[in-house]
């Protein structure tokens, strides 16, 4: 079968390799209809997460159909059609019990070395490195499912493939990231990064009953859409100083709550930008968290500041001091989505949402490599990305 | 206030002196105990007073001057406690890991634990250059749903004991299990592959073990990706 393979930082080729087996009683194989590439996906192709090598398959947003299941599946067979969550769970341990899926105590194969840098496993995902398990990602024909009876999520026919993969990840990521604002009636949401996940925190944080949302961003594209589809004040970063707008918006008092969907590559501007730019060269940072220190400092006194965008180590100059003072609540880490996926399905399906307005563009798997440059260069106004294989 | 204590505290003296040291430490002990006694007068005392407490130092295997300044020339065991918390009742714990049959399942260097008796059993164990050790061990002692004690039987290549403790966890999270092993080292005598097997023996080893074991209990299975497609197979 055809799949895209990582090959190095931004070395991705499309190979032809032997297609999946059941490796497990409870595993599944899916033939893919429909993969997506995620922004967190751009941080691999761009070598910032470690422990990838050479020939892993990519990819952990995708919908498509089941064709084998292993002895131990119960409650799908082959010919259903399904969308996988991103997380990988077992659905028995403590915390998969709890709704914390992403944070499964059983599903990572390489827990050791994840507990080395974190101190306590999170859950395998699909093509995200071997810290998160080293699993085979969906950017390919056939993928393996692991613990498919708790992650697969059946498809009624009106739901099509573009609606479905958004609800792999980034709907319910999203979605998580305005409900662990807390939002109260009359809040004001303010949200960095108009990707995808920006988007639907949007649209999600109105979903939960906020007052107004404001978009930050630098590109106009983007900052278009998060006005016509999510109904948001936009701030252009690169044209208003974005502290004091959120100031001026707000009356003086800054918003409720502040979502940081952009995570470890920020951009930003300045002397921070300059900052992390050099300590990321020196190894002596790895990630950059612009977008996560601005909205500590944004946020109002007691509000909530909530990250959706991924980090993976180590970040500095955060003003913790801010952050205690104001009394400021922060909230994160990778979206339990198997919590999330059946109320988002039952909003796309009674016409309440429709998350696959966020994607732009659609290229074949074969094309996968152009797909990355396309989406990491945000050519062309390009926000989501899918591959159909 | 509750104070943190290691579950397992040593008692009394560490031994820290090695054997060969300590049977020198006797002999030249003696000697000079006896010279300094025949000697007479002061300074025959003072060799007397060290000769006698190089002879306690011998026989005991402990020395004050070595724990102060931190050094040992004994070989010691290996002594490791781990504990997980599983997700299941303390009797399904309990009867899979009493069943030693089961253990090879988790256990990853141990190749197969065959039940001799209600009380004996004989491991095999494959080490990391390829070749096998054997031993038996007994079941020293047990409580159902609450611990089971074992000991490799004398003359055995492994020379070790452990114990696996069962409660039920607080807040509906399942059992908590504890396991204190104790691996004795053998002298320089002892086999390579024994000496092998025993080098890789550590905390991390009985640590991954446990979450096999948990695995097993919680989902029925050892997640693995061994196996699976990947780019490198036919690009490369």
């Amino acid at each position: 079968m055809k799949a895209l393979c990582w090959y190095g930082k931004r070395d991705l080729r499309v190979m032809e390799v032997p297609e999946p087996e059941i490796l497990g009683p409870r595993d599944a194989i899916v033939q893919v209809s429909l993969s997506a590439v995620c922004g967190s996906d751009l941080h691999l192709y761009n070598g910032h997460v470690p422990s990838m090598e050479r020939g892993d398959i990519l990819g952990h947003e995708f919908v498509g159909t089941v064709v084998d299941v292993g002895a131990g599946v119960e409650g799908f067979r082959p010919g259903d059609r399904v969308a996988v969550p991103f997380t990988i769970s077992c659905g028995r341990c403590f915390f998969c019990e709890r709704e914390m899926w992403s944070l499964c105590d059983n599903s990572n194969p390489n827990a050791y070395a994840a507990e080395a840098l974190y101190g306590y496993s999170p859950a395998g995902i699909y093509g995200y490195s071997h810290l998160f398990g080293g699993y085979a990602g969906g950017q390919a024909e056939y993928v393996r499912v692991p613990f498919a009876d708790s992650g697969l999520l059946k498809l009624p026919e009106g739901v099509s493939d573009e609606k479905a993969v958004l609800l792999c990840d980034v709907f319910p990521t999203g979605y998580m990231a305005a409900e662990n604002c807390s939002i109260q009636e009359g809040d004001t949401v303010a949200v960095w990064g108009a990707g995808p996940v920006g988007l639907l925190a949007m649209k999600s944080a109105f979903l939960l009953g906020a007052e107004r949302v404001i978009a930050i961003d630098r590109f106009h594209e983007r900052l278009g859409l998060a006005s016509r589809f999510a109904d948001a004040v936009t701030l252009n970063y690169e044209d208003v100083d974005v502290d004091e707008a959120l100031r001026d918006i707000t009356g003086g008092m800054g918003p409720d709550a502040c979502i940081d969907a952009v995570g470890m590559e920020a951009h930003g501007k300045g002397h921070g930008r300059v900052y992390d730019a050099v300590k990321n060269k020196l190894r002596a940072e790895t990630d950059r968290p612009t977008a996560l220190r601005q909205a500590i400092l944004a946020c109002r006194k007691g509000g909530t500041v909530s990250i959706a965008g991924a980090y993976a180590g180590y970040i500095d100059k955060v003003p913790v001091g801010a952050a205690f003072n104001k009394g400021i609540t922060i909230k994160g880490g990778q979206t339990h989505v198997q919590k999330y996926m059946p109320r988002l399905l039952d909003l796309v399906e009674d016409g309440k949402a429709d998350p696959s307005d966020v994607i732009t563009h659609s290229f074949g798997l074969e094309e996968g490599p152009v797909a990355y440059e396309v989406f990491k260069h945000k050519e062309d106004g390009c926000v989501k990305v899918v591959l159909r294989p | 206030m509750t104070r943190y204590e290691p579950r397992y505290p040593k008692t009394g003296k560490d031994v820290n002196v090695g054997p060969s040291e300590r049977l020198l430490s006797v002999l030249l002990g003696g000697y000079m105990a006896a010279r300094g006694v025949r000697k007479g007068r002061l300074g025959g005392l003072a060799t007397a007073l060290a000769g006698g407490y190089l002879v306690y130092r011998g026989s005991t295997g402990h020395c004050n001057l070595y724990e102060k300044i931190g050094v040992s020339t004994a070989r010691r065991a290996i002594e490791i406690d781990e504990s997980v918390i599983i997700n299941r009742p303390v009797h399904e714990l309990y009867s899979y890991w009493r069943d030693l049959g089961n253990i090879p399942e988790f256990m990853r260097h141990i190749e197969e634990v065959r039940v001799i008796d209600d009380k004996r059993s004989h491991w095999v164990a494959s080490t990391p250059g390829g070749i096998k050790v054997e031993w038996d061990a007994e079941i020293t002692g047990e409580r159902e749903n609450e611990y089971i004690a074992w000991k490799s039987l004398p003359f055995s290549d492994i020379e070790s004991e452990g114990m696996v403790e069962f409660s039920t966890a607080p807040g509906h999270r399942g059992t908590e299990l504890r396991v204190h092993m104790i691996y004795n080292l053998p002298g320089n005598g002892a086999a390579a592959p024994v000496q092998r097997l025993l080098a890789a023996i550590s905390f991390r080893q009985i640590r991954e073990e446990l979450r096999r074991f948990k695995q097993i209990m919680e989902t029925g299975e050892v997640p693995t990706t061994e196996g699976q497609a990947r780019g490198r197979a036919i690009g490369e």
